[in-house]
């Protein structure tokens, strides 16, 4: 018999929100990948937590969805409050970004740094923002997907049977239908 | 330990090898740099996202910074090894998730000492000790990996207890 399993979104916003947060602040963004791939493990843990409560199987075929689902959480989290902190403490000046382009190990030729500097004072900040929010989403949701993936396997949990008569009791089964009524009269063996 | 299916080790070898082409760009891209290699500076920026990258942080193995810091290269040699014995060995390694939070324990503390301003370890220390949990993570992600590919392959039968 198969146990109805929780909803994976408790576990996605916990994780993928308060580590995408952390990951947000400059300070503390110097672990990006481990912050992802960490929200996904995170998340892998607590979904199977409550998987092992209400009897529900849990692997590393779950892990990875909800690590994909936790790794967007966290993009956008992320991405969201290192936009915020840019614009609050002007990280994303004319002087941040020239600063940027000259570090740039790309960018060498002093001719193409005036070149991106032109196109980044005519599309502007938010442009930028933006991007780099995109990259931010992809690369969570790709390092949580592995996060996840991995703690799917470190927290497997077993689907529990119903059929063990112990008292244990979980969520209706979704699969077969379920056997409220009286038992069914014994099948004759010589039929 | 159980082994692991034709099929699973076969994924488990792909993994193994993208491991292993990620670990050998992340030491080459400086050689590639000193060398003049025009895309070299694009394949370090794609690795940007994953790593701050910053100059003093990464190993050098003579040609320059590598394009990822010492301990994210630590976790990137472990698991590619990790992944390599998973391969090879044919057997899937299930290590308990408080191992690896024991193994990462150290690395752990290292990088709240640095944030802290306190003083931490160098660069190889820090590798070395990354490649320990990045070990595990790699036998577990081998696990996941066989776990996936049977889970594809099995025909769906939903009716068994």
């Amino acid at each position: 018999m198969t146990n109805k399993a929780p909803s994976m979104m408790m576990p996605a916003l916990i994780a993928g929100g308060s580590l995408g947060f952390v990951s947000g602040i400059p300070i503390s963004n110097c672990a990006c990948c481990l912050w992802a791939a960490g929200a996904g493990f995170l998340a892998a843990f607590l979904y199977s937590k409550t998987c092992k409560k209400v009897g529900a199987g849990f692997d590393a075929g779950k892990g990875g969805v909800l690590g994909l689902l936790t790794g967007a959480i966290f993009g956008v989290v992320g991405s969201v409050i290192n936009s915020a902190f840019s614009l609050i403490t002007g990280g994303l000046d004319m002087e941040g970004m020239r600063e940027a382009i000259d570090a740039n190990p790309m960018i060498s030729d002093p001719e193409a740094a005036a070149q991106a500097m032109q196109i980044f004072e005519s599309v502007g900040p938010l442009f930028f923002l933006l991007i780099f929010a995109l990259i931010w989403i992809v690369s969570g949701v790709l390092f949580a997907a592995l996060g996840g993936l991995i703690g799917g396997s470190a927290f497997k949990a077993e689907e529990a049977s119903n059929d063990s008569g112990d008292g244990w009791t979980s969520s209706p089964p979704s699969a077969p239908p379920a056997v409220d009524n009286p038992p069914p009269p014994p099948v004759d063996p010589s039929a | 330990m159980t082994s692991l299916s034709s099929r699973g080790r076969l994924f488990v070898a792909a993994a193994t090898l993208a491991a292993g082409l990620l670990c050998l760009a992340v030491v080459m891209i400086p050689v590639a740099e000193v060398g003049g290699l025009p895309a070299a500076p694009w394949f370090r920026l794609a690795l940007r996202p994953a790593c701050h990258q910053i100059s003093d942080r990464c190993l050098d193995l003579g040609s320059g910074p590598l394009a990822v810091c010492a301990r994210c290269a630590g976790l990137y040699a472990g698991g590619f090894l990790g992944l390599l014995v998973t391969a090879v060995g044919g057997r899937r390694l299930h290590p308990s998730w408080k191992i690896v939070a024991l193994a990462a324990a150290p690395s752990i503390i290292d990088f709240v000492l640095g944030q802290l301003g306190l003083p931490s370890l160098t660069n190889w220390p820090r590798f070395s000790l990354a490649t320990v949990p990045g070990l595990l993570l790699g036998f577990l992600l081998g696990d996941a990996i066989s776990t996936l590919t049977r889970k594809a392959t099995e025909p769906s039968d939903g009716s068994m207890a």
